[in-house]
């Protein structure tokens, strides 16, 4: 009998967290995540397309980077990328290792910025798929002639959906670095792979120079 | 023939030591215990890469690299200043439309009959409409192509992908997709358009690499910019690729 009740509770409590929830007091209300996406996705194409930050690249290189920190979950996206080696870093190397993949994702995501040249872009949106705390949104860009899948993966967090992994032509970079980080560490220490992460950042870094300085 | 006959031959040897190092076992650590409940890990079905030939391979991708570098790319930008993207994007449609076969028979062999329609329409469509598959008037009516090939119909066929290899020029395979390769040389157009006039034969093959190239100019160094080691990093990219395309 007390059994039956307490599943009696249970029901009743699940059933007003669920109708009671996106309505309570401070309960962020949430955007559904293809929204969030698009919201986030426009303030990249209207930045690249100011004409005030055409003439100061420095300006648009901070509101990209500021962007890319306020629409990326770099922490989980490491996460998932070291896979089952996250356990052996210590909280020490924890702390370096997130950053530091968070600047090579962001050195190549605004080397590749660098390139547009104002040419046409179009966001396609697909399907939106949401189970639990996550969701997969679909999407194709159409730019000269080539129609190019890129699908988003992100996870609600606070009522923000943040983005944890992209898919591009089917390929997933937290995969792709996955099998990286995984080869690599069956050959080197987490010290290693640090010592390369930095070493990669400063080489990109590098490139860029030469190449702006060849714009100019 | 002959050569084709060494290269079955060779791909037979290889497949067999492939299978050996296939076999063992994957030493996947317990997710469970990542100090972190939410860790449900969606990427635990990753894809198990056997490359007992890593070092071939990797001579060959290191190839393959300075033919882009030292080859490809300067004479893909020279092309590309000389004729407008238009074109180019004309002279790519009328190479996808011209492969035609490959794509029907394949669907037909994989017995997508849907599919295979789809792509008798698209070629219809194309090569009159499209001005003889310049343009692409059949992906403006949301007719969709299937990227079918002989290297997937063997893997509905359920043959194993055996192991991975890198060819000059062609890239990342598996020993499926190389037998795939040779199939679909058979079923394409050029093969027969220019069957005994080698010369001619590799001048268009070439022609239509280097058109390609210059409409992907930038793809390629801005993996090498974004990835630690390019050769694990295209592997993996290759099988996740191939995963999804033998899926659909």
């Amino acid at each position: 009998m007390r059994k039956r009740y307490g599943k009696i509770t249970a029901l009743l409590l699940t059933f007003a967290v669920l109708v009671l929830l996106p309505a309570g007091p401070g309960g962020a209300a949430t955007q559904k995540p293809q929204e969030y996406l698009k919201a986030r996705i426009n303030d990249v194409l209207q930045a690249l397309n100011d004409p005030d930050f055409l003439k100061d690249r420095k300006r648009l290189e901070e509101k990209l980077t500021k962007l890319f920190h306020e629409q990326f979950d770099i922490a989980y996206t490491t996460k998932l990328s070291l896979g089952r080696h996250w356990r052996k870093l210590t909280p020490k190397q924890r702390q370096e290792f997130v950053p530091l993949f968070a600047d090579l994702l962001q050195s190549t995501y605004i080397g590749r910025l660098d390139d547009y040249n104002q040419q046409k872009i179009e966001i396609k949106y697909g399907k939106e798929l949401i189970r639990g705390k996550k969701a997969l949104v679909k999407t194709t860009i159409i730019t000269e002639g080539k129609e190019i899948p890129v699908d988003y993966k992100l996870i609600n967090r606070d009522g923000k959906w943040m983005v944890y992994d992209v898919i591009v032509e089917q390929v997933s970079l937290v995969r792709n670095y996955r099998s990286q980080f995984d080869d690599f560490l069956q050959k080197k220490s987490v010290e290693d792979l640090m010592a390369e992460l930095r070493r990669k950042i400063a080489e990109n870094l590098a490139n860029r120079k030469k190449k702006q300085e060849a714009r100019q | 023939m002959l050569l084709l006959l060494a290269l079955t031959a060779l791909l037979a040897l290889t497949a067999g030591r492939c299978r050996a190092a296939a076999a063992a076992p994957v030493q996947d650590e317990q997710l469970e215990q990542l100090d972190d409940d939410e860790f449900d890990d969606e990427y635990a079905d990753a894809v198990v890469v056997a490359d007992p030939l890593e070092g071939f391979n990797r001579a060959m991708f290191t190839f393959n690299d300075r033919l882009y570098f030292w080859v490809l790319k300067p004479v893909a930008r020279g092309y590309r200043f000389v004729v407008p993207q238009p074109v180019r994007i004309g002279i790519r449609n009328f190479f996808t439309n011209l492969m035609f076969p490959i794509r029907f028979v394949n669907c037909l062999l994989q017995g997508k009959f849907g599919a295979s329609g789809e792509e008798l329409s698209r070629f219809l469509l194309n090569s009159t409409v499209g001005l003889a598959g310049l343009m692409d008037p059949a992906s403006y009516d949301r007719m969709p192509s299937h990227d079918e090939d002989f290297g997937q119909t063997l893997a509905v066929y359920g043959l194993g992908s055996g192991c991975y290899l890198v060819w000059p020029v062609f890239g990342p395979s598996t020993v499926r997709g190389t037998v795939g390769l040779v199939g679909d040389y058979f079923l394409k157009p050029t093969t027969w358009i220019f069957a005994g006039e080698t010369e001619e034969g590799l001048a268009v093959f070439a022609g239509e690499k280097v058109n390609a190239v210059s409409l992907r100019l930038g793809d390629y160094e801005s993996l090498i910019a974004a990835v630690l080691d390019p050769y694990v990093a295209v592997r993996n990219a290759y099988f996740q690729q191939r995963k999804k395309k033998i899926e659909e």
